[in-house]
């Protein structure tokens, strides 16, 4: 591919790349910050850069989770006790099969705003994992290379993830009067 | 017969299932399970709802990459596409150099200068001012030295700030000085310095004396100001240049309580945390920082700055 071609296929994921950078970084001039920061990194490093079947979204989604880190000197958070236990089923409120109930009942009017705390509520490891597939769409081995952590690693924190918010959901559908099974 | 999942196989098989990543066999395998018992189609089936429910609500498209952004990063590719042409460079570029065929998506560490991509040509550029940099950067650990030694009053050296921030100071003087990154919202600004009180207010939130921020007498010309995220809410950021290419980086913000600082008493932080000479200090409601090349010019022009703040 071409520098110009790559160019044009970069630029054309500026939406979702400063999308995901407003959701990290919860602030407008951050974020721009941030992605014209990623944009700076990926042109330069453009020669490294193959096309696959995503396009060039999970590259540019990469460098901006790690300059999102090294710039918050955050360091990667390695898996936890409690990632392990979901990976290696050890016996506990984990370890449980996914919820069963159709959310079609809920009152989406009233959950959608609830809904986006609870997301937003979500430890960062957990949240990034969920709306790099959620909303961006990747698969699971793409958000484990943008993030750098294992494949297990992905499906145990967006179980977890997903686990969370079937709870809350299923608070709110109490609320409504919806049985949940 | 298939035998029923145990929990632990149908947390992992029907999220995955919901979500496509299942090869053939295991789909087929899901699949039973969900004609053997209905409660499993409802598993997949709340996963899936699920999914679309996270995509709507955080998915919204109507967050857009603002349009100033939009335009400073189409106008860097169009500069990095126009230094290729000017190279004259006929080069193919080499799509990751290896044969492999990994795909790997990482970009790599320890990129090599000698790759024959045309993207080197914009790196290449450069080079020569980091060495530039680097050199000054030398100059002034050098200087500081020696003004320490020289002064030993007026200046606190109490770690009032922490590294990392003293380190993104420096690293954004840099990145801006070189033109590598923009300030953001640069065209709010005026182009001469004297119009600048306006601005100030706006952004900063208080009242300043713009020509006290002029520099000329010092040898510093106005280059551009914009909003920056360092070190937090509506940061301006002021960059003046002289005419031997030195520069000095401005940041002034309203007074929050942080960092603590006693009006008036400038400090500065080791320069081994910044990588350049830096002063921050406090006057009424606003903190000023300061990072330039040199610390002699920093020192300089401090006095003159603070009384910006002295309307």
């Amino acid at each position: 591919m071409d520098s110009a071609a790559f160019r044009e296929l970069a630029l054309a994921e500026m939406d979702s790349v400063y999308r995901m950078a407003m959701h990290l970084t919860h602030h407008p001039d951050e974020a721009a910050d941030l992605v014209q920061e990623t944009y700076l990194k990926a042109f330069k490093a453009e020669g490294r850069f193959e096309l696959r079947d995503k396009g060039v979204r999970p590259w540019l989604f990469k460098i901006l989770h790690n300059n999102f880190y090294t710039r918050y000197q955050k360091k990667k958070r390695e898996p936890t006790i409690a990632d392990d236990l979901i990976q290696d089923s050890v016996p506990s409120e984990l370890d449980s099969p996914p919820p069963a109930w159709d959310l079609e009942h809920l009152d989406w009017e009233q959950v959608d705003d609830r809904l986006k705390h609870a997301i937003d509520d979500l430890p960062e490891h957990y949240r990034e994992v969920l709306l790099l597939w959620a909303v961006e769409g990747l698969k699971y081995r793409e958000v484990a290379e943008v993030l750098g952590v294992a494949l297990g690693t992905v499906m145990s924190r967006l179980y977890r993830a997903r686990s969370i918010l079937s709870e809350k959901l299923a608070d709110l559908a109490a609320e409504q009067g919806i049985t949940v099974a | 017969m298939e035998r029923p999942m145990k929990s632990q196989e149908a947390r992992k098989f029907l999220p995955a299932f919901a979500d496509g990543e299942l090869d053939v066999e295991q789909n087929l395998r899901v699949l039973e399970q969900m004609a053997m018992d209905p409660v499993n189609t409802k598993r997949v089936l709340h996963q899936q709802q699920l999914r679309q429910a996270c995509g709507r609500v955080m998915g919204d498209p109507a967050v857009k990459c603002p349009v100033a952004l939009r335009q400073q990063i189409e106008e860097m590719a169009e500069a990095a596409l126009r230094e290729e042409g000017e190279a004259g460079n006929g080069e193919s570029r080499s799509n990751g150099g290896d044969s492999s065929g990994s795909g790997d998506l990482t970009p790599k560490p320890g990129y090599d200068d000698r790759h024959d991509s045309p993207v080197l040509a914009t790196i290449g550029r450069w080079v020569a001012p980091l060495a530039v940099a680097a050199l000054l950067a030398i100059v002034g650990v050098v200087g500081l030295n020696v003004f320490r030694s020289a002064t030993s009053g007026g200046y606190t050296a109490d770690g009032l700030i922490s590294a990392s921030l003293a380190e993104r100071f420096g690293d954004r003087h840099a990145s801006c000085t070189l033109g590598e990154i923009a300030p953001y919202k640069a065209d709010l600004f005026p182009t001469d310095i004297d119009q600048l009180d306006e601005s100030l207010a706006q952004h900063v939130g208080q009242e300043l004396d713009g020509a006290a921020l002029d520099l000329s007498s010092l040898g510093y010309d106005y280059q551009v100001a914009g909003v920056c995220p360092i070190p937090g809410d509506n940061a301006v950021h002021v960059i003046y240049e002289n005419e031997g290419g030195n520069t000095l980086s401005l940041w002034i913000k309203a007074y929050n309580g942080k960092p603590t600082l006693d009006p008036g008493v400038p400090y500065i932080p080791p320069q081994d945390h910044s990588g350049r000479p830096m002063m921050v200090w406090r006057e009424a409601d606003m903190v000023f920082y300061l990072v330039g090349d040199a610390m002699d010019d920093v020192k300089k022009a401090q006095p003159a700055i603070r009384l910006a703040s002295r309307v």
